[in-house]
């Protein structure tokens, strides 16, 4: 919360300092995660998000000639599931926030962008049971976004993105029930939205 | 340093850090839960064993308790105790007002005579309470009658009182989920004279292992 609270000072006052070269973006779509976690307790188990409407919100500012630094906003909400046997169950909903600091940048075709972000990803369960009853984890997050940008008109563009991300998973209820490590989860997302210079 | 490189190497090392899967604990083994009926069909001297837990289309269980001597309170604490158990919703139960569509009645009062010699008690004992699960299974071994009946009794005031009947109806809960037998270790909730203040581990892993096993037996009401 505090890394959060300092990059959001930090970005209003850099915005402050030079309100022209600002560029917002807004974009929605979707996000597919791998498998949260994996359990055996007779046969195997796996839990896992389903496919995740999303919002990424993100703010930039110049960071040299070609490059921009930012922040990066991204919430989704996705039910989930643990299987065993080819059966469901239904472990309610997970919203996911996260915040990445991040640089974009021209790729060498035209018209295609990147975006690199490290941040943190916060899981807010909807309910406090089985492995999220000591409440959701706070996890690291990379991201990757390759974005397509057209003009739509001045100072406005539309753009597409695909976006991998990187986190890592585990919660203080499964650290306690003895799992070790964390599990690797990847997130691909695609989205659409419009980004404008002010 | 680029801002971007630096950013590409933080991601990188984020990739090559998190690339695990979770490790899964090994669970301590599970106690005997099956219940052992003595007797066959037609009444004659043989054992059988039948494993029971509520189907999915049960949940949430319904618990009718009698409201005498905090006892709703006391279920409602027992049921979030059993909850906590689980990682992935196996079961899940609930206090209702309407006793004619409980799946499982708690009573406050002297533990009674078994309704009928087919009828399996399974009872706990301490000093200054006790209790008693009630479980039928009809004739044909595969239908558990419901509702359950429990009992739980206050013996006498003590100052333990208050948490003999904590631990009690914790106990008698596990038994109406479908764990039929006592364990033989004191550490346990379900020890047949029951001190645990928690859950044990063993605990977890039987009641976990349980509603992971499929049921020999289904919930039916006459």
């Amino acid at each position: 919360m505090r890394i959060l609270n300092t990059s959001l000072i930090l970005l209003g006052l850099t915005t402050t300092a030079s309100a022209q070269q600002v560029r917002l973006g807004a974009r929605i779509g979707a996000t597919w995660s791998s498998t949260l976690m994996k359990d055996v307790i007779i046969a195997p188990i796996t839990v896992k998000a389903g496919i995740a409407p999303t919002l990424a919100l993100s703010a930039s500012i110049p960071g040299g000639r070609k490059y921009r630094l930012g922040l990066e906003a991204v919430f989704s909400t996705a039910s989930v599931k643990a299987t065993e046997n080819g059966i469901d169950t239904d472990l309610g909903s997970l919203r996911t926030a996260s915040l990445l600091l991040g640089a974009e940048g021209p790729l060498m075709v035209r018209d295609f962008y990147f975006r690199i972000g490290v941040g943190l990803l916060k899981y807010l369960p909807s309910e406090k049971t089985g492995i999220f009853q000591q409440g959701g984890p706070t996890r690291i997050i990379g991201n990757f976004t390759a974005e397509y940008r057209k003009s739509l008109r001045p100072g406005w563009e539309w753009v597409v993105a695909a976006r991998y991300g990187l986190s890592s998973f585990t919660t203080k209820e499964l650290q306690s029930r003895g799992f070790t490590r964390s599990q690797a989860v990847h997130r691909a997302g695609l989205e659409v939205g419009v980004v404008k210079d002010f | 340093m680029k801002p971007a490189m630096r950013f590409s190497l933080l991601i990188a090392a984020t990739l090559l850090g998190g690339c695990t899967d979770i490790g899964t604990p090994t669970r301590p083994i599970p106690y005997e839960s099956r219940l052992f009926i003595p007797f066959d069909n037609q009444g004659q001297p043989a054992v059988d064993s039948l494993r029971f837990h509520w189907p999915r289309s049960s949940m949430p269980v319904r618990y009718w308790v009698e409201d005498s001597l905090g006892a709703p309170a006391l279920v409602r604490n027992a049921i979030a105790t059993w909850k906590s158990a689980f990682l992935y919703n196996e079961w899940d139960a609930i206090v209702v007002s309407d006793s004619t569509s409980a799946d499982v009645i708690v009573r406050v009062e002297n533990i009674p005579p078994k309704p009928s010699p087919a009828t399996i008690r399974l009872a706990s004992l301490r000093p200054e309470c006790e209790g008693a699960t009630d479980v039928d299974t009809v004739a044909t071994r595969q239908e558990f009658l419901v509702p359950v009946r429990v009992f739980l009794n206050p013996k006498f005031q003590s100052d333990s009182l208050g948490l003999c009947m904590k631990i009690t109806a914790t106990h008698e809960v596990g038994h109406t989920m479908g764990l039929l037998q006592h364990s033989g270790d004191v550490n346990d909730i379900m020890f047949t004279d029951p001190q645990a203040t928690r859950l044990s581990a063993r605990d977890i892993a039987t009641v976990e292992a349980l509603y992971h096993r499929d049921s020999d037996m289904h919930p039916v009401r006459p």
